[in-house]
């Protein structure tokens, strides 16, 4: 691998690092402010930062509360159970945590970039070279996604059990069944998508919706999959462990489910690694049914308008334009699944189960068959 | 001695230690985790190959599936077990003998094999990205990928009638 | 010595590990893993001989063992759980109500 190989890599796991760590914190925040504006009230806004010399305490809506979580977590006392695994116990945390960054690797933020565009006086060194923005532009992407997500199983598995309590394993259990339930749905359901634009590779099922359906519609997922994008969405949500399906950590059944014995940072890495898995459902579901980094009409270009009508954009504009439309679009997901979870109540255990096996996977594996059909019948 | 080789190097002195750790260790969730950074490393060697498909397979099928299974097991039966306290049976000695007299006798034929001699098949190298390596692997052997798919059905099968079976023994 | 030839021998050290685990070990869950171990081992061996001949039967015939395994694994812990039920336990030393 050459020097600028090595330099662009550098700075995309940068910006992912950035986006993902920033994502996490930022939204411990609008979960409060939104779960607030929702039931009309006005959410945390005590926490501030005192200007020194002065007596100017700054509020900002509530933003220093993150900052004051984080530093409480950091600075709590650290114990550890009396009799329990210790190698089990050390691992949890990162088993949890380390998958959920890893499958933004695959992930595909922004268009190709060309950096001999960009910078000028740079161009020779880059030798004419384009990056897609992908940390790993690796060909079986979605397959990446699923297998990462098998070893956060393990992890929220290894936690609840190392701690000698039984709450904490009730709590592992109920995490293992469910994890494995949705993500067999999750799976399922992404068929669909990988069926119609032909490939499991993120990038291009992202370039292969900069098109128009029937003329005039932009060809994003949703609108080729509604269903498997709703029953995605749904499953997303139960892989993250949230409400309606958080019963791994039910806090008013099982004290706080499978990280009870979790005190200080290392309850603050599940936490952390619960909200970057928000962000992360989020950016699978805008990569695979939300047209990714492209606004409609959109392409690596400029925009191209059904009727024909051009408008070509220079290189940084498109660059500038993906990146922010990609994060846009992750913000609105994260939006959404707070939305879902301030809203609805929580299932109970077996309804959670059936609702998988009995519910959604014949949805699932009905919508297959249907996209099959029709793709047969289409090329017939 | 590139990155790549000494990748390849690492990976595989952690399969291996892995394996150790499997035999020495006393409890089955310690065994259970050896295995997992085993078959994790191996994941990792077959990445470095270039092998993709069989990597992730591996990843998401071995440790997202069996080991997940494997752990929920251990997790359920945490019995304090006369083989926790004693690990090996009477056939330490001979076991440990036998094992190594076929580690020997199949490095010394390794050895004896030599240098490979490359014989393509049938054309150019074969590619290992996911589309076309799934349009040869179902256009040669579409038998055997149906064929698998009936023994999952009889595994199902079996399955249910196991657990079956158990709950109309305990009465 | 060779690239292949080392990862050919790393899947006989490996099998031969797996198989001294069968033999040695006295847990029943803990002789299924490494008999799991024993089937990595050759996965490895058939990946590296995909590569020496550059054909794709050896990765065809890991996606079978994939499938066999998972298979085998579904079938044999209930089998194991079940079977620890008349002894109550998992040392492999007491299921010896076939002895004569």
């Amino acid at each position: 691998m050459n020097a600028p190989d090595f330099a662009i890599s550098l700075v995309y796991i940068a910006y992912a690092l950035a986006v993902l760590l920033t994502f996490g914190a930022i939204l411990t925040w609008v979960e409060r402010k939104q779960a607030a504006i929702m039931s009309d009230r006005i959410g945390a806004n005590r926490a501030y930062v005192r200007i020194p010399f002065t007596q100017v305490k700054l509020i900002w809506l509530g933003l220093f509360h993150g900052m004051a979580d984080g530093l409480k977590l950091l600075l709590k006392e650290d114990f550890k159970p009396l009799a329990y695994d210790k190698l089990a116990y050390a691992l949890g945390p990162w088993l949890a945590i380390v998958p959920v960054l890893l499958v933004f690797a695959v992930v595909p933020f922004g268009g190709t970039l060309d950096p001999g565009r960009l910078f000028p006086s740079l161009a020779e060194w880059f030798g004419g070279r384009t990056y897609p923005m992908q940390i790993a532009p690796i060909d079986a992407g979605i397959l990446i996604v699923f297998a990462f997500s098998g070893i956060t199983i393990i992890g929220a598995m290894l936690a609840g059990w190392s701690s000698a309590n039984k709450f904490s394993l009730l709590g592992a259990l109920r995490a293992g069944s469910q994890l494995i339930s949705y993500e067999l749905v999750m799976g399922l359901t992404v068929l669909g998508i990988v069926l119609i634009f032909g490939t499991v590779n993120l990038g291009t099922i992202v370039e292969r919706q900069s098109g128009t359906v029937l003329g005039f519609l932009p060809a994003w997922g949703i609108v080729y999959q509604p269903f498997a994008a709703v029953l995605f969405l749904i499953a997303g949500i139960a892989e993250n462990k949230r409400i309606p399906f958080d019963l791994p950590e039910a806090e008013s059944e099982l004290i706080s489910g499978y990280f009870t014995e979790y005190s200080a940072m290392k309850q603050g890495v599940f936490m952390l690694s619960e909200f970057i898995e928000i962000a992360v459902i989020g950016a699978l579901f805008v990569t695979l049914f939300f047209g990714g980094y492209n606004l409609p009409w959109m392409n690596d270009t400029g925009f191209v308008f059904p009727g024909g009508h051009a408008v070509p954009l220079s290189h940084g504009w498109v660059v500038v334009l993906q990146l922010l439309t990609f994060l846009g679009k992750v913000f609105l997901l994260c939006s959404f699944q707070i939305l879902v979870r301030w809203t609805l109540p929580r299932f109970r255990w077996d309804q959670l189960l059936r609702f998988a096996w009995k519910f959604l996977l014949p949805l699932a594996i009905a919508n297959l068959v249907v996209t099959a059909v029709a793709l047969w019948v289409q090329q017939a | 001695m590139t990155i790549d080789q000494l990748l390849v190097y690492f990976f595989g002195a952690c399969a291996l230690l892995g394996g150790v750790l499997m035999l020495v260790a006393r409890h089955p969730m310690r065994v259970a985790l050896a295995l997992i950074s085993c078959m994790l490393s191996l994941a990792g060697i077959y990445a470095m190959l270039g092998v993709h498909v069989v990597a992730v397979f591996q990843v998401l099928i071995y440790v997202g599936a069996v080991m997940v299974f494997m752990v929920y097991v251990i997790m359920l039966l945490d019995v304090r077990d006369p083989s926790f306290v004693r690990r090996y049976s009477r056939m330490l000695l001979p076991g440990v003998v036998l094992g190594a007299l076929l580690a020997g006798a199949l490095g010394i034929s390794a050895i004896r094999l030599g240098a490979p001699a490359i014989q393509p098949g049938a054309g150019a190298a074969p590619s290992y990205l996911v589309q076309p390596f799934s349009v040869e692997f179902l256009r040669e052997y579409w038998l055997h990928f149906e064929l698998t798919s009936v023994l999952l059905v009889a595994a199902v099968v079996a399955a249910i009638a196991i657990i079956r079976s158990g709950r109309r023994s305990d009465g | 010595m060779a690239d292949t030839q080392l990862l050919l021998g790393l899947s006989f050290v490996l099998f031969a590990l797996g198989l001294v685990g069968v033999m040695v070990r006295r847990n029943a869950l803990v002789m299924l893993m490494c008999m799991e171990l024993m089937l990595n081992a050759v996965i490895l061996a058939l990946v590296t001989f995909s590569l020496e001949t550059a054909t794709l039967s050896g990765a065809v015939l890991v996606f079978l063992i994939f499938v066999v395994a998972a298979a085998e694994i579904a079938i044999a812990i209930p089998i194991v759980l079940l079977l620890s039920r008349q002894r109550s336990s998992l040392d492999v030393e007491g299921y010896d109500r076939l002895q004569g």
